[in-house]
């Protein structure tokens, strides 16, 4: 249920004070619970560190009208498919964008997670297990690729401003709170994270001195993580405070916010390049509403013309600007959509067959891989699920899938052992 | 028996023959000599059904699901009106004609005798057929180029074709040639609907999102005013995706009631809004106890009641009503949910394009003739 209040204005920025009771007030629990002294087994790899893009097309998008297109099937659809740039694939004609840049990209048609809900599909497709508490990829990429000296949050996500937006769920899980997504809702930048005109630098600076020789003080006799990653979050919250320009988009030209689109989407993933140039890890960027029970086509129509030109602007940009090399872009949602239409012209819930994307680094561009029966219901080659894609994304960011977390003075693998390494799509 | 405008019983409706076809149906219209059904869906084909012998052709002419068809044709057009029975082999036209009660689309004043259907795909494919001689026959085609249509309407005077669809525009096209004759802009969302007011000067278009109906005086291009149809629910976006937006629009004969149609909200019964044309004030809200449904279809009949058809939780029904009461005058459940309706130019028959199948996900469709009996006085 939406709270009172909960879509004014000034609710819909992260203030610095929601953003520490996120992660501190987090922290501060989880290290009572005793899950604060976990680490990764692995080190950040040597530079460069490879970054993460993930564009969640959060509802779960249709696969029939994007990339494993059966426009002569009973389940088909609409629409028509079209030739791409890789010779003899096809796919939706409401990615017409994309289907120029197929060459540069990895599409793998045969995922099946077999998962129908919006939630657990959400935990699963990002975290590769079923079993909850692990960390979702964003919040692993950033311990994994952390060094000590990074001012910027690890890992930050960024969608609309709705009560139910599916986009919300695992997160850090047993990291603990330093590593959840720093949250940027609608665009805006954290709200009040500026420093007050009445406090000026020297007042601020000696604030901050008191803030920390309290923290030392506390830190005696106590576990220190918590402390640790108190003092983290602060100091990263005092590094977007400097930073706000990077929120700036008007700093962009007009010609470059308009190839970007004006819209959620558009905004996110150009404010995802600067936040990535800056030195942020992982960025999720949300694409919302793929949800569509009702009107499937319609709708379906609606979001890919909205993503398509929006993704191949910003992977053109990763090109030009040399961080396609350095960067990880991953598409997918939760899960796909049923082959059958239901009587409302909608698709439904569907994990057993649907498909989702790479591009940039480790990968091997113009691959397709796998293959769904005539009707788009059962995959019948090539099959893989969310364990294998979690391990193929650590690989190709070339982050160690088998390094362990310590919890508890267990180690506890980053990945699912018992999943593949979708070797096929990568460089 | 002669019968007259006042004999007609909708209150008796009952189904009177069922066309089945192989894909679910989402749109049908009956052409001007009340021969040809005209239904689409899912596929790229259309389905031309001789209504009274029950043959029909299926035509690949479109390149997508066929969602949307208007009619218009001269008022000297001979209209042929369902036998009771089918009656192989086909009858020729025009062996049957009856007196037809009137038909808005239907005008006086042009030389040539002209009977045409018009359809729209979801690609953006426009046909316009010609329906007179043994076979409809196609007159022009055209690519629009905008993506998907999803309304179209014929001007009265048969010149123009109005249509809307998922880019927000309108555009008219020449009914002669289909070239495109002039652009309105100002949509801000996919146009769901249109329809010619009769006075021969003003257009109107229904979008999906803002629950405003505009007003253009069209041949000049000129958007005048939009009238507020916030009784209707609007179409909502993230995990609130549903039904929404003004699904038709029809006019009294006389232009003087403007009657749009939908849904309340989410999980709410359809409604009909009429709007008082000259003042633009909403004059009446007529909610259904259809659940959960939505109206996509309004059509006013010359006897001076209006229809309305739509889809409910699985379920399709046609409903009639007074333009002067809240209650229904009746209502008919039909075999499935209903997408499409179109009434016959004899104005007796009630064409209902419906989807058909296993529950949930319908495979099949039919096309339902519905009989209006005729009632002694």
């Amino acid at each position: 249920m939406q709270r009172p209040g909960h879509d004014r204005p000034t609710n819909r920025h992260l203030s610095r004070r929601t953003m520490l009771q996120g992660t501190v007030g987090g922290a501060l629990g989880l290290a009572r619970m005793g899950h604060a002294t976990l680490s990764a087994r692995a080190a950040a790899p040597a530079s460069p560190r490879k970054k993460l893009l993930l564009l969640f097309l959060s509802g779960g998008a249709s696969q029939l009208e994007t990339f494993d297109p059966k426009p002569d099937s009973k389940y088909g659809g609409p629409f028509r498919s079209i030739a791409t740039s890789l010779p003899g694939v096809q796919i939706g004609e409401l990615l017409p964008h994309t289907a120029k840049i197929m060459h540069r990209l990895a599409v793998i048609r045969s995922v099946n997670t077999g998962e129908t809900s919006h939630f657990r599909g959400h935990y699963l497709l990002q975290s590769g297990r079923k079993v909850p508490g692990y960390p979702v990829l964003g919040s692993a990429v950033a311990k994994m690729l952390e060094r000590p000296d990074d001012l910027l949050p690890g890992y930050v996500t960024m969608r609309r401003h709705h009560p139910q937006a599916y986009t919300d769920v695992g997160d850090a899980g047993f990291l603990g709170p330093k590593y959840e997504g720093v949250m940027i809702i609608d665009g805006n930048p954290p709200a009040n994270i500026a420093r007050p005109e009445a406090i000026n630098a020297a007042t601020a600076s000696a604030r901050d001195g008191i803030r920390q020789r309290s923290d030392a003080r506390f830190l005696k006799g106590r576990a220190p993580e918590a402390i640790k990653s108190y003092s983290d979050s602060y100091r990263k919250a005092d590094a977007l405070m400097r930073r706000q320009d990077i929120f700036d988009l008007e700093q962009e030209s007009a010609a470059d916010r308009e190839r970007y689109g004006d819209h959620h989407f558009g905004r996110n993933c150009l404010l995802a390049r600067r936040l990535l140039e800056a030195g942020v890890n992982c960025v999720k960027v949300a694409h919302h509403d793929w949800d569509a029970h009702f009107e499937n086509f319609h709708w379906q129509r609606q979001r890919c013309l909205e993503f398509d030109r929006t993704f191949v602007t910003l992977l053109d940009d990763f090109q030009d600007r040399g961080l396609l090399d350095e960067t990880l872009v991953v598409i997918m949602g939760e899960m796909g959509r049923t082959p059958r239409i239901n009587y409302y012209g909608g698709r439904d819930h569907w994990g057993d067959a649907w498909s989702m994307a790479f591009a940039g680094c480790g990968i091997k561009p113009g691959v397709v891989l796998g293959k769904t029966n005539d009707l788009g219901t059962e995959v019948v080659d090539g099959q893989v699920d969310a364990g294998d894609l979690f391990n193929t994304i650590l690989v190709a960011m070339k982050l160690d899938p088998t390094a362990t977390w310590r919890l508890g003075g267990r180690e506890n693998p980053v990945a699912d052992p018992a999943a593949s390494v979708i070797k096929e799509v990568l460089a | 028996m002669e019968y007259t405008a006042q004999t007609i019983g909708p209150a008796a409706t009952k189904l009177l023959r069922e066309f089945e076809h192989e894909v679910p149906l989402m749109s049908c219209v009956i052409d001007p000599t009340g021969r040809w059904c005209f239904a689409g869906g899912r596929g790229r084909k259309i389905y031309l059904t001789d209504i009274n012998t029950g043959l029909i052709e299926s035509r690949h002419d479109h390149e997508s699901w066929v969602v949307t068809s208007a009619r218009w044709g001269t008022s000297d057009v001979s209209v042929i009106s369902p036998a009771p029975e089918l009656s192989p082999p086909p009858l020729p036209l025009p062996e049957r004609p009856v007196r037809r009660i009137a038909n808005p689309s239907h005008v006086v004043g042009t030389d040539e005798t002209l009977s045409m259907v018009v359809t729209g795909d979801l690609v953006g494919r426009l046909i316009c057929w010609d329906t007179l001689g043994d076979r409809p026959g196609v007159r022009w085609s055209i690519e629009t180029g905008h993506g998907t249509l999803r309304t179209v309407a014929i001007s009265n005077d048969g010149e123009l074709v109005a249509t809307g669809g998922g880019d927000g525009m309108v555009r008219l096209w020449s009914a002669t040639d289909g070239l495109l004759a002039r652009e309105l802009a100002g949509h801000a969302c996919p146009v769901f609907s249109a329809a010619f007011h009769p006075d021969g000067k003003h257009l109107l278009t229904g979008d999906r999102g803002d629950q405003k109906i505009k007003q253009w005086e069209y041949h000049a291009g000129k958007e005048l005013c939009e009238f507020d149809a916030k009784d209707l629910s609007n179409y909502k976006g993230g995990t609130d995706i549903n039904y929404g937006g003004v699904r038709d629009l029809a006019f009294t004969p006389d232009g003087a009631v403007m009657f749009c149609c939908g849904r309340d909200s989410y999980g709410r019964p359809g409604l009909v809004l009429q709007f008082d044309w000259k003042t633009g004030d909403q004059i009446r809200k007529q909610v259904s106890t259809f659940d959960s449904s939505i109206f996509h279809h309004v059509a006013f009949h010359p006897q001076g009641f209006f229809v309305t058809a739509g889809v409910g939780a699985q379920t399709g029904e046609i409903w009639f009503w007074k333009p002067d009461q809240d209650e229904k005058l009746a209502s008919v459940k039909v075999t499935g949910p209903a997408y499409g309706m179109d009434l016959h130019p004899d104005g007796r028959h009630i064409a209902v394009a419906q989807m058909t199948g296993p529950r949930t996900y319908g495979n099949e469709g039919v096309v339902g003739l519905y009989e209006m009996p005729l009632i002694k006085t």
